[in-house]
């Protein structure tokens, strides 16, 4: 192909630059410059004089002196500690729903977290459903399916409306997709569809849940520790 | 006359009371160019992390006030340090099997109402995304941010053909993905 002198204006591409063109500029939050303003006032670099640096020197020789002893008669551990999936798994309620507290006191985020753990336990195993998740996973769609309305929303007492509609709509078409999936599955992720949000909403959520690293940390600090422990079991 | 920042006051104008300390301008610039240095990561691929590398760029632009000289475009200047902070980001970053490639390669090709439209945005972002690196900063910098071949030039530090040619070769490699997926 010839190089064209100027290639925004050659004809060639004009398809392409009219695709690229199309692609929606993103908003930014509604506090990115409060923010920014923040970001500016913050310390840049820490100085500490030389007394300062001896001080925290010896400080740090003390601790690590005590850890040392402790640790030559401390007896060798023996329990291990629970994988993210044995965490979800033991988290999980006996309606097949899971929580952001044990308490169970905010109960309007159960959607958004039980979704969250399926995402994160569907892919844990090649046949989720011939595996040791499988009843967790038919139990946590039977919950899903449960807060479904007839029109295939989630309703109302749930918080964060685009985000809890993506990540159960997510999480049924992703058990749809599933071998042996209950055929009752996919009717729910197609009602389910009619309520994603906008593209560029989801394109943003997706991101998300591409790399649960960039998951905004409030919202997994509302998730509590089964949204963190499936992020978790998500990025790897 | 006020002493506010005049909303037609010009970029240079805005730099040279930011260099004083002035944070109003500073705010002013903020506001004035927080949506296309969104958008130039948004389309270098780092939608999910673009709202912290755009405030990391004004940050630096804060902290660079006084290395900035109005020889140059204040553009030029400020998508340096974009492109710095790009790079930077770069260099941290891990990458993952993404959850949206694993949901792009699964989707039916054609589907209805937003779950299409959600398609034909991620493709072209894919697109993008599978462009070589150079390649992609000379186009998104061309394309996105609307700069010219000169300015783009002096920000990558390469000849102004050099720019041309990467945004023929992009262009080119786009061309065929598109012919091979098409709308």
């Amino acid at each position: 192909m010839k190089l064209h002198p100027d290639p925004l204006q050659d004809p060639r591409f004009a398809d392409v630059l009219a695709r690229l063109r199309a692609q929606k500029a993103p908003e930014p939050a509604a506090d990115f410059t409060e923010r920014t303003l923040a970001r500016t006032r913050q310390p840049v670099a820490c100085h500490l004089g030389w007394g300062d640096v001896l001080w925290r020197a010896a400080a740090a020789l003390v601790v690590l002196g005590g850890a040392s002893f402790w640790w030559m008669r401390a007896p060798a551990p023996v329990a291990r500690a629970p994988s993210p999936v044995e965490i979800l798994m033991a988290a999980q309620r006996a309606d097949g729903g899971w929580s952001a507290d044990d308490r169970q006191l905010r109960a309007r985020y159960d959607v958004s977290v039980t979704a969250l753990a399926l995402l994160a336990l569907m892919p844990s195993e090649m046949a989720p459903l011939g595996g040791p998740q499988a009843k967790a996973i038919r139990s946590g769609i039977s919950y899903l399916i449960g807060q479904q309305g007839e029109d295939g929303s989630f309703g109302a007492d749930f918080s964060g409306a685009d985000f809890t509609r993506y990540l159960a709509g997510m999480a049924l078409q992703a058990a749809a997709r599933l071998a042996d999936a209950d055929p009752t599955w996919r009717a729910a992720a197609e009602r389910a569809r009619a309520h994603l949000p906008d593209s560029f909403q989801m394109a943003k959520l997706n991101a998300h849940l591409a790399q649960p690293d960039s998951f905004p940390a409030r919202w997994a600090d509302a998730g509590g520790p089964v949204a963190q422990t499936a992020l978790a079991l998500l990025a790897r | 006359m006020s002493d506010s920042v005049q909303p037609e006051t010009d970029d240079f104008a805005l730099m040279a009371q930011v260099r004083a300390g002035r944070e109003d301008a500073f705010q002013a610039l903020v506001e004035r160019h927080r949506r296309p240095v969104l958008n130039f990561f948004a389309r270098m691929g780092a939608s999910h992390h673009g709202e912290d590398l755009a405030q990391e760029t004004f940050v630096r632009l804060w902290n660079y006030r006084e290395k900035y000289k109005p020889s140059a475009k204040f553009t030029t200047f400020l998508y340096t340090l974009a492109r710095h902070a790009w790079l930077d980001h770069v260099r941290r970053q891990v990458r993952f099997k993404t959850f949206s490639d694993r949901y792009r390669a699964e989707m039916p090709a054609h589907t209805d109402g937003g779950l299409g439209q959600l398609r034909k945005d991620l493709d072209v972002q894919a697109a993008l995304d599978e462009l070589p690196p150079k390649q992609r900063e000379a186009l998104v910098l061309a394309v996105h941010q609307g700069l010219a071949y000169e300015e783009i030039a002096r920000i990558l530090r390469i000849p102004v053909g050099t720019v041309k040619s990467r945004i023929f070769n992009a262009l080119a490699a786009l061309k065929e993905t598109f012919h091979e997926t098409p709308s």
